[in-house]
């Protein structure tokens, strides 16, 4: 669905665009890391991860990918990974494409490149074109990196999965190629690359601010920037079912607070495969700027704002598919993704393994709960279209009969976040200030209903929210009035 | 945010209008700060584009790259930069008063007084928003290292004279705006959203233009509406009304506008540096010079909004008096501020890449110092303030009902004055716990006993008739019913110091029935932590001593060396 023409369409156009400068610049730099048949890509990768003799520049091999349609590609990379896993050689594979079932449809994705190193690991490599300086780089980024490559890394396990399990070719269920872009509501996880789940960029959202999280550096990212971004995409995803929690849930508050505090919270390693905390290995890579101890600083600032996510990060049980093999990988496939950045203020790239089992495991468990896409239509009233040259009344009327449920990290996220937003406001949602805000509040949803409470005329004064309100109320009216210091 | 801050914000979602969260203004400011307004270049590790520069309101300089990507063309505007902003930063280092500083002794280890010299004021930089102090961070970042032709005459792309220098200065502003109630940098969105609450989240409060709109808006008129238009409308070209605050520009500014202004300055320069003749040479040179100004013209569009939303901000913030504390912060920042001079002037190296394990932890531990003592600062400038702190069981607000004289055993017995409060607050005590309160600008000490029984028919009375007597409306009463607690409660305290060296306290140092009182659960001032070795004794557990500190002085120490530069750097 053309979320950006329906935006148009609704009269709430979204603010997304990419500046021609950073499209070249990105590009520029993608094509000047991959150049030489990957030699320098290959370096880099054995450097950080190993995995094999030391790749000899020019050897390696670089199969074409090339193939009709995204069925067709997807059939080609799986043949190039088993060709690649049994020659046992360094391989590059340049934009190859995956595959990855949302919400019963599939979704194609297709990483920067995958790297088949001799021992037979797949690493996911992501070339993005903002600055590591000082072996650190903006910690919101990098965390929007770790959460997009995690989704490329669960698509691999899937493959590496079909292939011990001597399944041919692609998963094949694949009934259409559009399907992925039916009628399938907001839920951005239904929109091809762009939109895998946890692509959302809302890490600057509510959470720590971009200078706090900066001052943590990137090693404290994985699990600090990660948290508003959990809940940007908790929230437009799984939002028709309507799991998405009032306030903090149990498991959400537990899980969520001590998580950008350090692995502990995690421990329980989702997929039962790793022995140590997830952030470990990240950390000695990206040195925080201000040292070891700088992982402290979130303590007392962010944490407060990430406490209440919705959805914990908690992972259910083992994971169904993966095959398990030790180390820190999941059936060939490395959890650890090779990050690309140019190198300080030049265009040379460096690269830092970045840990994204927290982010894998995330993404496999809010997948597990999305609501399957045929469940969703099912519910929606026959004859409805999102055909963007229908009237805005009409097309409004469509899209609010999909629930939504808006909170400022959508707009970092989602083409229609305006439209929501817009919605939002107009019924005095209380999540439209902000998640923290709404969780303060218990039962109360919207502005109205708070403000009374707070003047004494609604809400239940046994309620310790009410109670709190009030006096809060009373306690800024008198410091407003010129109260005592 | 408090309780009473997401009040205040949804008072102002459901009035449309921005609501005080402040009745102080929290930060100093000076009385000729400097305004910087970048742009950078999307995509390029924050490669300038332009800016806008001064002191005065009406007249600022505007600094333009025409092609982003021209080594050349950058280091021109860093040193044009540099021309505006060092002679600034210099014209307060001469400005000096006396001042007193501890030092240990090297010899005796004993902790002394030393006279030295505090500049009088400090420079202070103002950017739009958070961001902007990044860049700043990282203008300085790019340009600390880099040499002079005169400092290393092999350099292979020597960078102007005062770049280095300006490098240095603002690394060590961008470090310092991250120490908590510092002043030397400020972002405008951080001041604003400081000191008002607006009906949007605090990420939609990042954008200049919406946070003011709402903060402006008039009486009577929706800074809601005014605020979605600073954010979304766009003319008929599909330009916004509001260009953003930066340093990123608009995706679309850049294609529509800026890509194709660059290009024709490209062609304007390959056709002149393949002009044939004189005469063909200076009619190129025209086209090039109306190119360079068709660019300067696009970059003064998008930064003058933004400069005169800065100024109008400070306008905002000047509505408020100055807290009472925010003098004695700023004095912190004009210590900062010599003390860099200094290091400057005894011609030390630029700061290092990375800190030593000692450098970080002391930045830390300052920062973590700072939070705390700008959180009792504020609460005690500010009763709004306070009232968050009131609500959180952080303090509480009463009136005296009585004092009974006590003293101290032991051979010389001291005062130690029984003082009943009540009050509607319900503070977190337990016996023994101390409270604070501001006796003159000093803290008065006070230990909690216990909680007084009293009747309840009389405590109602005599609640009543408290709240009566100074003038309040009976609201915090309202607020202890509605709490369910049945109204107020007493609290007896015992009071501890600042009563003077004899047998009677001093006159005016114990409170007296009636007087109205705050005390507060955590202290006014804070300790320095514990004390860190020096970084030449960094034990091993930390890395040990830096590198630099071991090898002798001479060639530069790994952390310092220039950057390696590659023939197409951004910046």
């Amino acid at each position: 669905m053309p979320k950006t023409a329906l935006a148009q369409s609704l009269g709430s156009p979204s603010g997304f665009g990419q500046s021609q400068f950073a499209f070249m610049r990105g590009h520029a730099f993608e094509s000047r890391v991959k150049s030489d048949g990957g030699a320098e890509l290959l370096r880099l990768t054995h450097a950080c991860l190993g995995g094999g003799p030391e790749p000899e520049p020019g050897s390696a091999r670089v199969p074409d990918l090339t193939a009709a349609g995204p069925q067709g590609r997807v059939g080609r990379t799986e043949i190039a990974l088993r060709e690649a896993t049994a020659a046992g050689a360094w391989t590059l594979l340049d934009h190859p494409m995956l595959t990855l079932d949302v919400a019963g449809t599939p979704a194609y994705l297709e990483p920067d490149a995958v790297v088949v190193a001799p021992d037979g690991t797949w690493t996911v490599v992501e070339i993005k074109s903002f600055p590591m300086i000082d072996g650190s780089a903006d910690a919101a980024k990098v965390g929007a990196a770790a959460r997009q490559s995690a989704v490329y890394v669960l698509a691999l396990e899937e493959v590496a999965a079909r292939m011990a399990t001597g399944g041919s070719g692609p998963s094949g269920s694949d009934p259409s190629g559009s399907a992925a872009r039916g009628s399938a509501a907001h839920g951005s996880a239904v929109h091809g690359p762009a939109a895998d789940p946890s692509a959302a960029d809302g890490s600057t959202a509510d959470g720590p601010t971009p200078d706090e999280s900066a001052m943590h550096g990137s090693a404290a990212d994985g699990s600090s920037a990660h948290g508003p971004a959990t809940h940007g995409s908790a929230a437009d995803g799984p939002a028709p079912d309507g799991t998405v929690p009032d306030g903090p849930t149990p498991d959400g508050s537990t899980a969520h607070g001590p998580a950008t505090h350090g692995p502990a919270a995690d421990g329980p390693a989702p997929d039962g495969t790793v022995p140590d905390g997830p952030t470990a290995d990240g950390s000695t890579t990206l040195g925080a700027d201000t040292g070891g101890s700088a992982a402290h600083g979130p303590a007392t600032h962010g944490s407060a704002a990430d406490g209440p996510t919705p959805d914990g990060t908690v992972a259910d049980g083992p994971t169904p598919g993966g095959v398990t093999a030790g180390g820190g990988r999941v059936g060939g496939v490395r959890q650890q993704v090779l990050l690309v950045c140019p190198k300080d203020f030049s265009n040379l790239p460096a690269a830092s393994a970045v840990d994204v089992r927290k982010q894998r495991a995330v993404t496999r468990r809010q997948l597990s709960r999305l609501t399957r896409v045929d469940d969703i239509a099912a519910t929606l009233p026959p004859g409805l279209t999102f055909d963007v040259n229908r009237p805005a009344d009409e097309l409004s009327a469509a899209v609010d009969a999909v629930p939504a449920t808006y909170a400022p990290e959508c707009l970092a996220a989602c083409e229609l976040a305006f439209h929501c937003r817009e919605r939002a406001r107009a019924r005095g949602e209380l999540t439209s200030l902000g998640r923290a805000l709404r969780a303060d509040l218990g039962s109360l949803a919207t502005v109205e209903e708070t403000l009374a409470a707070a003047r004494g005329e609604a809400g239940d004064p046994d309620d310790p929210a009410v109670s709190a309100l009030r006096r809060a109320g009373a306690l800024r009216a008198e410091a407003l009035a010129g109260g005592v210091r | 945010m408090t309780l009473i801050d997401n009040l205040a914000r949804l008072e102002a979602a459901a009035s449309g209008r921005a609501r005080p969260r402040a009745t102080v203004r929290h930060r100093h400011l000076s009385e000729r700060p400097l305004v910087l307004v970048p742009l950078v270049t999307a995509g390029e590790a924050g490669a300038p584009l332009g800016a806008l520069i001064g002191t005065e309101r009406t007249s600022p300089r505007l600094l333009t790259v025409a092609q982003p990507r021209d080594r050349d063309l950058r280091f021109a505007f860093l040193s044009q930069l540099a021309e505006v902003l060092l002679p600034y930063v210099e014209s307060f280092a001469d400005d000096v008063e006396a001042a007193e500083r501890t030092e240990t002794d090297p010899e005796t280890g004993k902790r002394v007084k030393v006279e030295t010299e505090l500049c009088a004021d400090a420079p202070q930089l103002i950017v739009p928003s958070r961001a902007g102090v990044e860049f700043v961070r990282l203008l300085g970042r790019s340009m600390r290292f880099r040499r002079t032709a005169e400092q290393d005459p092999d350099a292979p792309y020597p960078a102007p004279p005062r770049v280095p220098l300006l490098g240095r200065w603002l690394t060590h502003y961008g470090e310092r705006s991250r120490v908590p109630g510092s002043a030397l940098l400020l972002a405008m969105t951080d001041l604003l959203s400081r000191h008002w609450a607006t009906g949007q989240s605090s990420l939609e409060e990042q954008h200049l233009g919406a946070l003011l709109a709402w903060i402006e808006a008039p009486e009577g008129t929706s800074g809601e509406a005014a605020a979605l238009r600073a954010e979304l409308a766009r003319d008929a070209d599909g330009q916004l009304l509001c260009p953003p605050a930066g340093p990123a520009t608009d995706p679309a500014f850049d294609n529509d506008l800026l890509a194709p202004a660059i290009e024709r300055h490209d062609r304007a320069r390959s056709a002149l540096a393949a002009a044939a003749d004189g005469v063909e040479a200076d009619a190129l040179l025209a086209s090039l010079a109306a190119a360079e100004r068709e660019i300067d013209a696009l970059v003064a569009s998008r930064t003058r909004p933004t400069w005169d939303a800065v100024w109008r901000g400070l306008d905002a913030l000047c509505t408020l008096p100055e807290a009472p504390h925010a003098v004695d912060r700023w004095r912190g920042d004009r210590w900062s501020f010599t003390g860099h001079r200094d290091r400057v002037a005894a011609g030390e190296p630029p700061q290092p890449r990375v800190d030593d394990a000692v450098t970080a932890a002391n930045k830390l531990a300052t920062r973590e110092r700072e939070q705390a003592r700008l959180e009792a600062q504020e609460a005690l400038d500010d009763p709004l303030v306070m009232a968050g702190r009131r609500l959180a069981g952080e303090a509480f607000a009463g009136v005296v009902t009585d004092v009974v004289m006590t003293y101290s055993e032991g051979r010389s017995p001291r005062p130690r004055p029984l003082v009943t409060v009540r009050t509607a607050d319900r503070p977190h005590l337990d016996p023994g716990v101390k409270v604070y309160r501001s006796l003159e600008g000093k803290a008065q000490s006070a230990q909690f006993v216990t909680y007084d029984v009293e009747d309840e028919g009389e405590g109602e009375d005599g609640r009543d008739g408290g709240d009566g007597g100074d003038g309040g409306d009976g609201r915090d009463g309202a607020a202890g019913r509605g709490a369910g607690d049945g109204g107020g409660s007493l609290v007896v305290l015992r009071v501890l110091d600042k009563m003077g060296r004899g047998k009677e306290p001093d006159a005016g140092s114990v409170p007296e029935a009636g007087d109205r009182l705050c005390w507060t659960l955590f202290e006014h001032e804070q300790r320095g932590g514990p004390k860190l070795p020096d970084p030449e004794d960094t034990p091993w557990t930390h890395g040990g001593p830096p590198q630099s500190a071991t090898t002798p002085s001479g060639a530069p120490a790994p952390g310092e060396s220039p950057d390696p530069v590659t023939a197409e750097d951004v910046l």
